[in-house]
């Protein structure tokens, strides 16, 4: 009997063209987007680069800090005296790094001028992020304490310096300090906003001036092996502010507003751009998941739409079916089938764009560095949408259609 | 064959309340072809629908071949549309996406019959409508009376107890119409087939056995008539 309703299914989506074209385009469309957009995300959340472990730390870039009498606000990334007086005093992450944004330097080599990022960092950096090195190392606790001239560069600096040749042991000159490359590794997607980089240097090779302010340009990762650790660091991070907080002038900057941000709060922070650190970080993050799902339903309701006028369409067709002895459970079944049918055609069409899109732009390098991959999680939201999409779009239709009374179905649905 | 008894049938609508059928008895034999005649709006259709069990009377009882419809139950009425009726509509109501062929197979893909077998159920069916060599068109490339034709194969490739028409020349032009009342003829005749038809048509009406008569709901005459082709029989 199923194949039956099978080979019926395709007789009437092979027969309606133009109807199949459509749904096809629209279900394979908004999966593809769909796909496409969830991958992207959740290439963002969760990188495979350097960033890989992003379950495990929370990274902290910012702070607001209010005057004694209220009457002055500052923000901005984080200054050395800050994390050195604060951060530095947590004690759930298991591990600290303290690192510098990326920061615009012109090089010299053999006479020509080349411009490029650079990052200071300590060597616990490369303990929390995992770079995959192309060759050489990264620098050692000892080199870091002992403020060693090394250098970490990126794969696409190697070849622009050097052109086919190794770096390794080789001399840069940036700022009028010379450094030596000690490792190379593979580029960096550049979503991976806190490994992205084209060179990493020791911050202890330079004088000690920028330890003294409170703002600056520098950024704290915390980490824990544990997962479950997150909240607590957050948590902890929250309330040394609040109870503890060391200032460099307790009456210019009296209280400190700041947060330790998994991915996906610094995502939602920048979409609802909340400088001020006021907002509940899961209340952000629920508003993002309400969206995300309005965005998924739309699509559906809109399926439901199609499918309901072209069922009634095909009253004529459930008046006669019934006349002929169908019982309205045959009929539910026959028709979730056809469109069961229609949603995998669609769903295979749209996974086919999405994979082709996500590959150009990997291949065009539209995102540098940009390495996407359908994590089982990304697949498991595209066949639990494609389900969702197929059930929703065409059992309550099929149900409506159902119930229609055989006689008035022969005269039309009405 | 067929029975029924007090049968009424009233429409609620809004606040008018229809009497469409008014305590009908009737009682059609086996073998026998009957026609309905009446007014516009009289009940005609109200009658061959609740004889097709495709509607339900407000009260009154109905048996088919012996057997009384006490369940309105979509399981049961199914079933017994399936084996025991065969229906012909004005306006065919042919499915336009499938072949000619699977519209004639429609009814025996509710029963438990191999594909095989459909296949030639079906094409016996068409034969004796003299379709046989159009069994792969679609419905709109034939003429309105080749797709009634479509309709009677379909109508009886289950071999049916009793086939209901509703005015199923109403559509037609008297050539095409004529063709149409030969093959019903041919199939009260030569298969024996218990057979209620709806016309507007008396002419179409005098070829068959009896004339039941409605006027606003209620049966008022039934016409015996002998059968025209008794002398050939
Ligand atoms: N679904 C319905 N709701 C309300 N009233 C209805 C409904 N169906 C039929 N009627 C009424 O019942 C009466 C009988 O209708 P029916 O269709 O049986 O007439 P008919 O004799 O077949 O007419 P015609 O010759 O025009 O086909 C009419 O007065 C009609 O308005
Ligand atoms: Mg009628």
């Amino acid at each position: 009997m199923y194949r039956n309703y099978l080979i019926m299914a395709c007789k009437v989506l092979l027969r309606r063209k133009m109807f199949t074209f459509i749904s096809l385009f629209g279900i394979s469309l908004t999966l593809a987007v769909l796909l496409i957009a969830s991958t992207l995300f959740d290439n963002y959340i969760y990188p495979n680069g350097p960033e890989k472990r992003s379950a495990n730390f929370v990274n902290i870039d910012g702070v607001v800090l209010h005057s004694k009498n209220r009457n002055s606000v500052q923000n901005g990334d984080l200054g050395f005296h800050f994390i050195a007086n604060n951060v530095a005093r947590l004690k759930v992450p298991e591990i600290m790094s303290w690192y510098t944004n990326k920061r615009d330097v012109a090089s010299f080599i053999n006479g020509s001028r080349l411009q490029n990022s650079m990052r200071r960092t300590d060597e616990k950096y490369w303990q929390i992020l995992d770079f995959e090195f192309v060759s050489g190392r990264h620098y050692t606790a000892q080199e870091f304490a002992s403020g060693a001239k090394v250098m970490v560069i990126n794969h696409s600096t190697e070849r622009e310096f050097f052109d086919e040749q190794s770096a390794i042991g080789k001399k840069i000159t940036v700022s009028n300090q010379t450094f030596q490359v000690i490792g190379v590794v593979k580029d960096v997607y550049e979503l991976e906003h806190y490994a992205h980089s084209d060179m990493w240097v020791p911050y202890t090779f330079a004088n000690t001036s920028y330890q003294q302010h409170i703002l600056g340009d520098w950024s704290a990762l915390l980490y824990h092996s544990n997962a479950a650790m997150i909240p607590m660091m957050q948590q902890e991070y929250l309330q040394l502010l609040a109870n503890d907080f060391i200032s460099v002038d307790p009456i210019r900057f009296a209280t400190a507003y700041s947060a330790a941000d998994t991915k996906f709060t610094a995502f939602s922070r920048q979409l609802n751009s909340d400088d001020d650190y006021q907002t509940n970080s899961t209340a952000i993050a629920s508003i993002l998941i309400l969206l995300a799902v309005a965005f998924m339903v739309l699509p559906s309701i809109n399926l439901i739409n199609i499918n309901v006028s072209r069922i009634m369409e095909r009253s004529s067709e459930i008046g006669v079916r019934k006349a002929f002895g169908a019982t309205s459970r045959q009929l539910v079944i026959q028709f979730v089938i056809e469109n069961i049918l229609l949603t995998a055609i669609g769903a295979v069409i749209g996974l086919v764009i999405s994979t082709l899109v996500l590959w150009q732009l990997e291949v065009s390098q539209a995102i540098p560095g940009a390495d996407f991959q359908y994590t089982w999680h990304t697949l498991f939201y595209g066949i639990t949408l494609i389900f969702f999409f197929g059930l929703l779009s065409g059992v309550f239709p099929a149900y409506k259609m159902s119930k229609l009374h055989p006689v008035a179905a022969l005269k039309g649905g009405a | 064959m067929l029975k029924l008894k007090n049968i009424n049938k009233t429409y609620q609508t809004d606040k008018i309340e229809t009497i469409a059928l008014n305590d009908i008895n009737l009682t059609v034999n086996k073998g026998e072809f009957i026609s309905i005649m009446g007014p516009s709006g009289c009940g005609k259709s109200t009658l061959l629908n609740i004889i097709g069990l495709l509607d339900k009377p407000s009260s009154g009882e109905i048996s088919i071949s012996d057997q009384q419809i006490t369940s309105y139950q979509d399981k049961v009425v199914a079933s017994l549309r399936n084996k025991k009726i065969g229906f012909i509509f004005q306006s065919f109501h042919l499915i336009n996406d499938l072949r000619v062929i699977d519209n004639v197979e429609l009814p025996l893909l509710y029963r438990d019959i191999s594909a095989k077998e459909r296949r030639s159920l079906a094409l016996a069916a068409l034969e004796r409508v003299g379709l046989s060599a159009r069994t792969t068109h679609f419905p709109s490339q034939l003429s309105g009376g080749q797709q009634q034709r479509v309709a009677i194969a379909r109508a009886i490739v289950g071999k049916p107890a009793l086939l209901l028409a509703d005015e199923p020349t109403g559509n037609l032009d008297s050539h095409m119409g004529n063709e149409i009342m030969k093959i019903l003829e041919s199939l009260h005749q030569d298969d024996g087939t218990t057979i209620v038809m709806v016309t507007h048509d008396e002419e179409e009406a005098k070829r068959t056995q009896r004339i039941v008569r409605v006027y606003d709901g209620q049966l008022v005459a039934a016409t015996e008539q002998p059968l025209h082709l008794d002398a050939t029989a």
